[in-house]
């Protein structure tokens, strides 16, 4: 870490060196200025963004004013939030046209949008000395993870921009007040939330709602009770008995000790119902978390942060979930589009965005930032590291391009579970969809 | 209706008054058409580029033996005859009180129309968070006179009726609209003779004044109907189809296909049949007042 | 006497079922407002804050939001022309369909209903291809056509109602003065229908100012509607709930001053409604 600190010293200082005469304001240390190669190539040239209204996004636009001036690129950013956003995108990248040059890729769309063709790859720019100091941009400080989560067969797809994984949130005071210790195995979780319910506050809390929302929280439980999505033949095996035993505590969490109404919480619900002290644990994404130490929260400072569980014997293994952002294959300015994307995801930029506003950016050195560590909730910072240290990026099949369809399918029978229906029984017949479906 | 004698002069006036509405219609209608009836015929995932064949009717075949379509067009009718019947009866009795000169009224009429000026989206995410059971006013309200709330939208069987309230809360305006003008625009003749001969208001009501307005309460229900059958923005926030596919109508369905799942060719194929259960529908419907004779 | 206590009686009913209806359709915007002018911290509490004080900051946050601001002033501009063009061509239809018998014309105006009947997501793609290939995307004008071709079916279809109503002695008294054809339809028939028009017209502006799809597929950045731009206040991490009910309660506003100045012409139609007789 140290050492990593000291490297980074000197690249400041060659930074500096290489920048005479410019000044920039003590808290943006780092000017992207330094890289060596020619900003302004493509002068003239404009970019159209398609954006997910996201704290990345949030961070970003006030920066690109910045990239236009010394550039003399216009990005055009076209921002919309998460549903209107997935429409929109697909309208235009289905419509085969050059109207939209970059846009942001969520794990979910990995497998589809690759198949569909829609990615462009990138290494190509990657290897253009013209288009990247290569040095200066320090590839390998993006999560490793991130980076394999975006790679298809040998070609890189997108740039990661941020990275979360699954995180247990639990209230620090009424742990204490109960006597209870952070619980390390799903047996413990449900004894605890169990303790902790009371007629005012719900014991735990994960999504529920029909879609990803209640897949993706279901994820974590299932890795981490040793079951898979596949078997090595490509069979669903999510049905097996680590997938009963997980799907069945899944369904028990939120049935006994979940709010009333937790089939219909998205992570806004979720969030919410956190925020307003009504839930004791939750699990939830870790970019997620930081609203809980928010202004419009009523249980800031009284936060825990900690793993998921695993089932005895078995490894803690978060579900994930990156941002990354992509390039249309169909664009008419691909130079000027990765110059841009090069840009918005270097460290100096991403740091800036991170710092601001206390995202979690995709890249190592910003998780070890001091000054992004001086202004978060430590423990949150730490808890965060560790679990995407523990993804395992390969046992959720973003990839697969039927994974929305998959992840459809599945939660509608997790719903079931949740409202009783016998979990063999439910899972069975989803594996059954699923099969029938990929044989199509 | 009375017809006016043939000429030329009538021809063009004819002509120049359906032309303007038919030619812009039928420039922006039928290219979707005929693209989604192609796509219908077709394999066509946008997820296998390569992959683009015609299938003829294999698509249309594997959805009407989908026990999961049939299960949605049923849901789908549920959801479309609770919404419409509800707004009907209650836009219909609103604008009958409403039709009276009082005071007062005028603040009504304009009232009762914000419902369906508030926009969907936003109202949509208000009454989800007032409809759920720890976080919403709903459920609280009735607590403090006693009554334990349901989980409205997170119980099977209570998930349509609760949508319904919802959809009835934004559309019943509609219907009031549409009835009250056409209340407004009645001829006062009829009623002052059935009052002189003795009728009371409840017959003069149902002999007179809903006969008279039947075409009026056709159009109203007719476009409802339709309305109601494609209802996204209120299923999709409150409840994305869920729990299960306790909420997952043709509509809703249509959506996850085509852009959850990028099949065009399903979204296409289950657009196509919507169409036609529509065009059955409302035929149906007109046939049965005799609508089309008039 | 008799007669007095009956009328109190059906006063008082009238009174009853209308407050009792204003209740159902109130609260939920009461509620929408409430959170709207609420702390961060007390917006979603439960048990709820009946007695605050309100804050404009969430309004504030959404005037500083240029986004907003144009997407509403973009949203009135179409709304007004889609309204208008739907009124003006739509208008003549309903009445040709309403009064001359050609072969045909069930067919035609049973097709004029089918165009509203696919469901708007399947055809946004070709809508979208449309409108790129004639150069129009991310224009005022695309979604004015747009939402014309949505609101022209029910315009003539509720038209046609309408003109039903009403006798045919009027225009045939008027062709026999030496009325053309036109000349009867602005001048006899137009007035006489004007509750209908308004009816109509406030229904079309409503579906335009609220209309989501098509903005949101044929708008970029510059056409951005105001519904389009509502839906951006909810975001990644969380749902802005203040500004986003704030925003709902400004988009309401000019549909409330826009009805409650055609209402004028409501009541008038009235009026022409007992003259006409």
């Amino acid at each position: 870490m140290n050492n990593r600190r000291g490297h980074r010293l000197v690249l400041l200082a060659c930074a500096v060196v290489l920048t005479t005469g410019l000044m920039i304001p003590s808290l943006y240390a780092e000017s992207y200025l330094g890289a060596n190669i020619d900003w302004e190539q493509f002068s003239g040239q404009h970019v159209r963004m398609m954006m997910n209204k996201h704290w990345f996004t949030d961070g970003l636009q006030p920066q690109v004013a910045e990239f236009e001036k010394n550039t003399g690129v216009k990005v055009v950013f076209d921002i919309y939030p998460e549903e209107a956003f997935w429409t929109k995108l697909k309208v235009e990248l289905a419509g085969g046209l050059p109207t939209v040059d970059g846009f942001m890729v969520g794990s979910l769309d990995m497998g589809s949008y690759t198949a569909a063709g829609w990615l462009e790859s990138l290494n190509k720019f990657f290897e253009n000395p013209k288009l990247i100091d290569k040095g200066w941009y320090d590839f390998e400080d993006l999560y490793p993870s991130a980076i394999r989560g975006g790679t298809n067969q040998g070609q890189l797809l997108v740039i990661p921009i941020g990275t979360e994984a699954e995180l247990m949130c639990y209230r620090r005071d009424l742990f204490a007040e109960n006597g209870i210790t952070i619980p390390r195995t799903y047996e413990e979780l449900y004894e605890a939330a169990l303790k902790l319910k009371t007629d005012q506050v719900a014991g735990y809390v994960s999504r529920g709602l029909r879609g990803l929302s209640i897949v993706w929280e279901w994820t974590g439980y299932l890795l981490s009770h040793g079951g898979r999505y596949f078997d090595a033949s490509g069979m669903p095996a999510f049905n097996s008995p680590p997938g009963v035993q997980a799907s069945d505590m899944y369904g028990k969490m939120l049935r006994d000790t979940g709010p009333a109404g937790v089939i219909s919480y998205g992570w806004p619900e979720v969030l919410a119902g956190l925020q307003q002290g009504k839930v004791a644990i939750g699990i939830e994404a870790s970019g997620a978390l930081p609203a809980l130490e928010a202004e419009e929260s009523t249980i800031a400072g009284k936060v825990g942060y900690a793993q998921i569980p695993a089932a005895p014997g078995q490894k803690v293994t978060p579900n994930y979930w990156f941002w990354n952002l992509g390039m249309n294959p169909r664009s008419q300015r691909k130079d000027a589009t990765f110059l841009f994307l090069m840009w918005a995801t270097s460290k100096p930029i991403l740091l800036r965005i991170a710092r601001g506003s206390g995202v979690s950016a995709a890249r190592l050195s910003v998780w070890e930032d001091p000054l992004f560590y001086k202004a978060q909730n430590k423990e949150w910072i730490d808890a965060s590291v560790e679990s995407f240290s523990l993804v395992e990026a390969e046992l959720v099949p973003y990839l697969n391009p039927k994974y929305p369809e998959i992840a459809d399918v599945i939660s509608v029978e997790l719903q079931n579970i949740v409202l009783g229906a016998p979990v063999k029984k439910s899972l069975d017949e989803a594996a059954k969809q699923i099969t029938e479906m990929m044989s199509r | 209706m009375k017809v006016y004698s043939s000429s030329t002069q009538k021809r063009y006036f004819l002509i120049s008054m359906l032309a303007p509405s038919l030619i812009l219609l039928a420039f922006f209608s039928l290219y979707p058409f005929v693209a989604n009836v192609k796509n219908s015929l077709m394999h066509y995932n946008l997820t296998e580029p390569f992959n683009y064949y015609f299938v003829g009717a294999n698509n249309y075949l594997r959805l009407l033996g989908d026990k999961l379509f049939w299960q949605a067009f049923l849901r789908t009718l549920y959801f479309v005859v609770g919404a419409v019947s509800l707004e009907f009866l209650l836009g219909l009795g609103v604008a009958y009180l409403l039709k009276d000169d009082f005071r007062g009224r005028n603040i009504f009429r304009v009232i009762y129309i914000l419902p369906m000026g508030a926009t969907p989206i936003a109202i949509a995410f208000v009454w989800k968070i007032m409809l759920n059971p720890s976080l919403g006013i709903i459920n609280y309200v009735l607590s403090l006179v006693g009554i334990h709330g349901l989980d409205w939208v997170g119980n099977p069987t209570s998930v349509i009726p609760s949508l319904i309230l919802v959809d009835a809360w934004v559309w019943t305006p509609f219907m009031m609209l549409i009835l009250l003008a056409g209340f407004l625009t009645l001829a006062k003749e009829p009623f002052e003779a059935a009052e002189i001969e003795g009728a009371s208001a409840f017959q003069s009501f149902f002999y007179i004044a809903l006969p008279l307005l039947k075409p009026l309460i056709l159009v109203a229900l007719l476009f409802r109907i339709i309305d109601a059958f494609r209802t996204f923005d209120i299923i999709f926030v409150i409840t994305g189809g869920g729990p299960g596919r306790y909420s997952e109508t043709l509509n809703i369905m249509t959506y996850l296909q085509g852009f959850k799942f990028l099949h065009i060719s399903y979204a296409s194929t289950l657009a196509v049949l919507m169409l036609i259960i529509l065009i059955v529908i409302c035929t149906f419907i007109s046939q049965l007042q005799g609508i089309r004779e008039t | 006497m008799y007669e007095r206590s009956c009328k109190t009686w059906k006063h008082l009913i009238r009174w009853v079922l209308l407050l009792v209806f204003l209740v159902w359709t109130v609260f939920p915007i009461f509620w929408m407002l409430s959170m709207s002018l609420k702390e961060k911290t007390d917006i979603l509490a439960i048990p709820p804050k009946w007695f605050f004080l309100p804050v404009l900051r969430n309004y504030l946050e959404v005037f500083q939001r240029g986004e907003f601001l144009r997407g509403f002033f973009n949203s009135a501009v179409i709304g007004v022309f889609a309204t208008a063009l739907s009124l003006i061509v739509g208008v003549p239809a309903a009445y040709a369909l309403s009064r001359f018998k050609f072969r045909g014309r069930n067919n035609l105006q049973f097709w004029v209903l089918t165009t509203r009947m696919m469901p708007p997501v399947v055809v946004l793609i070709p809508y979208f291809l449309f409108f790129r290939s004639i150069g129009l995307l991310d224009t005022k004008l695309a979604v004015i056509m747009m939402h014309t071709i949505i609101g022209l079916p029910l315009v003539i279809w509720v038209m046609r109602g309408f003109f039903l109503e009403i006798p045919g002695a009027l225009e045939e008294a008027a062709l026999v003065d030496g009325c053309t054809y036109w000349g009867a339809f602005i001048r006899v028939i137009l007035p006489t229908s004007l509750t209908g028009i308004v009816a109509v017209g406030i229904l079309s502006f409503i579906f335009s100012w609220n209309e989501f799809l098509s903005a949101l597929v044929l708008t970029g950045y510059r056409a951005k509607t105001a519904p389009v731009a509502v839906y951006n206040f909810i975001s990644f991490q969380n749902i802005a709930w203040g500004p986003l009910t704030a925003a709902g309660i400004i988009i309401l506003i000019p549909v409330i001053v826009f009805v409650i100045l055609v209402h004028r012409s409501l009541v008038r139609g009235l009026t022409f409604g007992a003259v006409k007789g």
